[in-house]
C-alpha cells in the first residue's frame, strides 16, 4: 500500500522531469540550427559585398580597363593598379577613398600564366584596428595592357565591423 | 497487484512515447538542419564558382593570344589554333593553373571540365556514386561553338 502511494506520488514528478528534458533537448536543436543558418546567411552575405566590393573598385576611373576591355565583365587595368596601390599607401590619399572603400583591406592577386607566376598587390588598407573582421574572395580578370591580354585575377577582401 | 501491474505498464507506455518523441525531434533537427544550412551553402558556393568560370573564359590564353573562350571552341571544333597548333594542350593548361590558384589553394574537391570534351582536372571524384561524396555546387557556363554549344562546369564536392 505505501509502495503504490509513494509511486503515485512520484508519477507527476517523473512526468515533470521527462518533459523538461524533452524541452531542454528541442531548445538545443532549435539554438543550434539558428546558429548554423546565420552563418550560412553571413557567408551569404560577405560574398555579395565582395561582388558589391568589386563593383566599386572597377568603376573607379582610377583603376577601370580601356573602354574596349569594358564591354565584358569586370575589369581593372594592372599598371593603373599598381600606381593606385601606391596612391593609397598615402595615408592622406587614403582618406579620399574611405568614403567610398569603407573599413577594408582590398587585395588584388593575377596570375601571370606566360611567366607561370602570381603577383599580389595591396590596392587598399583601411582596416586600421578594426576587430571581427569577415574575409571574402571574388574572381574577375586584370588587363595587362602591355600583353593586351586578360589575366586571371582574385579580389580578396577583408572587412571589419561597422 | 493487477494495479500494480497497470502501473508499470502505464510507466513503460511514457518511456515508449517519449522515446519516439525523442526521436522524431532528433530526424527532424538533422534534416530540417541539412537543407536549411545547405542551400545556403550551396548558393554561396554555385555565387563564387560562376565568377570564376566567368572569369576563367575571358582569360587570354598565353601561346594562343585569344580567350580560353576562343581557345576551348578552336579545340571542341578541330581546328588548329596558337604557336602549337594544339589549342587543346593550350586551354587544358589554363585549366590546370587556374584551378591550382584558385581552388587548390583553398583545398577544394572539385571537377573542372568542358563537357563532352577531354579537357579538364579533377581534385575528386564529385560523380561519385559513394554517399560520403556530396555535391556542394555545380555551375556551369555555355561555351558556344560551330558544332553547338557546350558547358564548362565546375562540381565541388565535400
Amino acid at each position: 500500500m505505501r509502495r503504490r502511494a509513494q509511486l503515485q506520488t512520484l508519477e507527476p514528478i517523473i512526468i515533470v522531469v521527462i518533459l523538461a528534458l524533452i524541452v531542454g533537448v528541442v531548445l538545443l536543436f532549435v539554438v543550434r540550427a539558428g546558429g548554423a543558418q546565420d552563418k550560412a546567411s553571413a557567408r551569404a552575405i560577405d560574398e555579395r559585398e565582395a561582388i558589391a566590393m568589386l563593383r566599386k573598385v572597377t568603376s573607379l576611373p582610377e583603376l577601370s580597363c580601356p573602354l574596349s576591355e569594358t564591354v565584358r565583365t569586370f575589369c581593372i587595368d594592372g599598371a593603373k593598379a599598381q600606381a593606385f596601390a601606391r596612391l593609397a599607401a598615402d595615408p592622406q590619399e587614403r582618406l579620399a577613398y574611405y568614403p567610398l572603400l569603407g573599413s577594408s583591406r582590398i587585395n588584388l592577386t593575377w596570375a601571370d600564366l606566360s611567366a607561370g607566376t602570381t603577383r599580389s598587390l595591396l590596392l587598399y588598407d583601411g582596416l586600421g584596428n578594426a576587430s571581427d573582421v569577415s574575409q571574402s574572395a571574388t574572381y574577375f580578370t586584370v588587363y595587362d595592357p602591355v600583353q593586351d591580354a586578360r589575366l586571371f585575377a582574385t579580389l580578396t577582401i577583408e572587412r571589419g565591423a561597422r | 497487484m493487477r494495479a500494480h501491474r497497470r502501473g508499470q505498464t502505464e510507466m513503460i507506455g511514457l518511456v515508449f512515447v517519449v522515446a519516439l518523441i525523442a526521436l522524431g525531434i532528433v530526424l527532424y533537427a538533422r534534416l530540417g538542419t541539412r537543407s536549411g544550412d545547405g542551400g545556403a551553402a550551396q548558393a554561396e558556393q554555385a555565387q563564387g564558382s560562376a565568377s570564376l568560370l566567368v572569369s576563367l573564359l575571358e582569360t587570354t590564353v598565353p601561346s594562343c593570344g585569344s580567350s580560353f573562350e576562343r581557345v576551348a571552341a578552336a579545340c571542341v571544333e578541330g581546328r588548329p589554333m596558337c604557336a602549337s597548333g594544339d589549342p587543346c594542350g593550350e586551354a587544358q593548361a589554363v585549366l590546370e593553373n587556374v584551378s591550382a590558384i584558385a581552388l587548390d589553394a583553398r583545398g577544394a574537391k572539385y571537377n573542372l571540365s568542358v563537357e563532352g570534351t577531354g579537357m579538364g582536372i579533377a581534385s575528386a571524384d564529385c560523380a561519385s556514386a559513394d554517399p560520403r561524396v556530396d555535391l556542394v555546387a555545380a555551375p556551369r557556363v555555355p561555351l558556344l561553338t560551330a558544332t553547338g554549344t557546350r558547358y564548362l562546369r565546375l562540381s565541388l564536392c565535400s
